[in-house]
């Protein structure tokens, strides 16, 4: 509920001398201690707070949270930069071998890149697309509970507050081109180093 | 007829590890009969199997297949060959673990690009030859001896090739699985379906099914002819 001053005092019964919460500006920055310390001493029960001490407070309050995330969004993205490493820089020997009998048994390089080329897209896209899904539904529909805690904090806003569903495609290129892009790609070329092999080696 | 002349192959060409498998080899290979090539391990009949089968190519001499030069031919046009000329029945099977007996059979005809539907129903027609309609679905992990050999012979049969090739196809195989393998080669020849065998099993080259043997050694023919 938002009153303005004359409401809220109607409404409470707050005196006109008397405040929750002043804001006081002062001109010369070196003299914000001094003055604090004069409002202290003239008035002890007040608790004057400087504006340093709000954005000092307010960053040891949400840094270490955002810090937290950015190390679980390191591991998930080194875990992907492991697992493509790991695609691109070979096959398995049971993946080579089924690329030998296909070529064996009557397939081309071609059709195998083309096999190989769809069984990228449709295992990346999948995950993409169900990371999208699942992400959605975690943020719009449940509110984030994984991550509201961390975000918001434990006991600083109390009110509940729900996000408006929103989707922006800008990001959602840019991670489609940063993940089923780079998969399709590290699957594509070791399958086309396995399959420009001769077919009789599967026969020797 | 196919026709290998003056065949030599040789692997590692240029390194220290250079080895010549076979060495000036000429052999024609009559077709709707068996040939057997027999020798010992290293003999070069596994090399010449994959020359004439169009899986490789040779390092010189040439090799044709009903007059047409095939040795000479890119690589699209000798998969073509492979394709729809020869089926392969590999030593180890060589069927492909994680999918189905059935998609295992299909899986030559996939690149013809011909009607899924059309293809199935011919894979299943092709399985229950060999009584293995029931086991269309099992993975090939969960077939026995008997059964992966009979899944690779209707997978080398789906593309109704001319040809079919089997290198040591007894290899692996017990006294009774054997005599099963010669007994299915013969119904293919019966029905016009050219053999082509590569064993040093005296089941295979012994038996009644052989109309001609190719004995190898050193990667040469040392004796062809009527078996003994």
């Amino acid at each position: 509920m938002l009153l303005s001053e004359e409401d809220y005092r109607d409404f409470s019964g707050l005196p006109a001398d008397q405040a929750t919460d002043l804001a006081l500006r002062v001109r010369n920055p070196r003299e914000y201690a001094t003055i604090a310390e004069k409002i202290t001493r003239l008035y002890p029960d007040t608790r004057p707070i400087l504006r340093s001490e709000i954005l000092r407070t307010y960053d040891a309050v949400f840094g270490w949270r955002s810090g937290l995330l950015v190390v679980i969004f390191s591991g998930a993205a080194l875990a992907f930069a492991i697992f493509a490493f790991d695609k691109a820089t070979g096959l398995s020997a049971e993946e080579r071998r089924e690329i030998g009998i296909l070529k064996a048994i009557g397939w081309e390089t071609s059709d195998i890149l083309a096999m190989k080329f769809w069984e990228g897209i449709a295992i990346s896209l999948t995950a993409f697309l169900a990371g999208i899904i699942l992400a959605y539904a975690h943020v719009f529909l449940t509110s984030s509970p994984l991550f509201a805690p961390v975000l918001k904090g434990w006991s600083t806003l109390y009110p509940a507050f729900r996000l408006t569903p929103f989707l922006d495609f800008g990001q959602i290129s840019a991670l489609f081109f940063l993940t089923v892009v780079p998969y399709t790609v590290t699957t594509i070329v070791p399958s086309w180093r396995a399959a420009i092999i001769d077919p009789d080696t599967v026969m020797r | 007829m196919i026709s290998a002349r003056d065949i030599t192959k040789v692997f590692n060409a240029g390194r220290p590890s250079e080895y010549t498998a076979l060495r000036g080899v000429s052999l024609d290979v009559r077709l709707k009969e068996t040939t057997v090539l027999k020798g010992p391990s290293g003999s070069g009949k596994t090399t010449l199997l994959a020359l004439l089968g169009c899986m490789a190519r040779p390092t010189s001499g040439r090799i044709f297949l009903d007059e047409r030069e095939i040795t000479s031919l890119p690589e699209r046009f000798l998969t073509e060959v492979r394709r729809s000329t020869f089926g392969f029945v590999f030593q180890q099977f060589n069927l492909i673990k994680g999918i189905s007996a059935l998609e295992n059979v299909m899986a030559p005809a996939y690149p013809t690009g011909e009607k899924y539907s059309l293809l199935r129903k011919r894979a299943l027609e092709t399985l229950e030859m060999f009584d293995l309609g029931k086991r269309a679905e099992a993975k090939v992990e969960w077939l026995s001896g008997g059964e992966a050999q009979r899944v690779a012979i209707a997978r080398a049969l789906i593309n109704r090739p001319q040809v079919i090739i089997a290198d040591e196809p007894t290899a692996h195989l017990d006294t009774r699985l054997a005599h099963e393998f010669i007994a299915i080669m013969a119904r293919l020849k019966s029905e016009g379906t050219t053999i082509i065998l590569a064993s040093h099993d005296p089941i295979v080259y012994d038996s009644p099914l052989a109309d001609r043997v190719v004995e190898m050694r050193d990667g040469q023919v040392v004796h062809e002819g009527e078996p003994a």
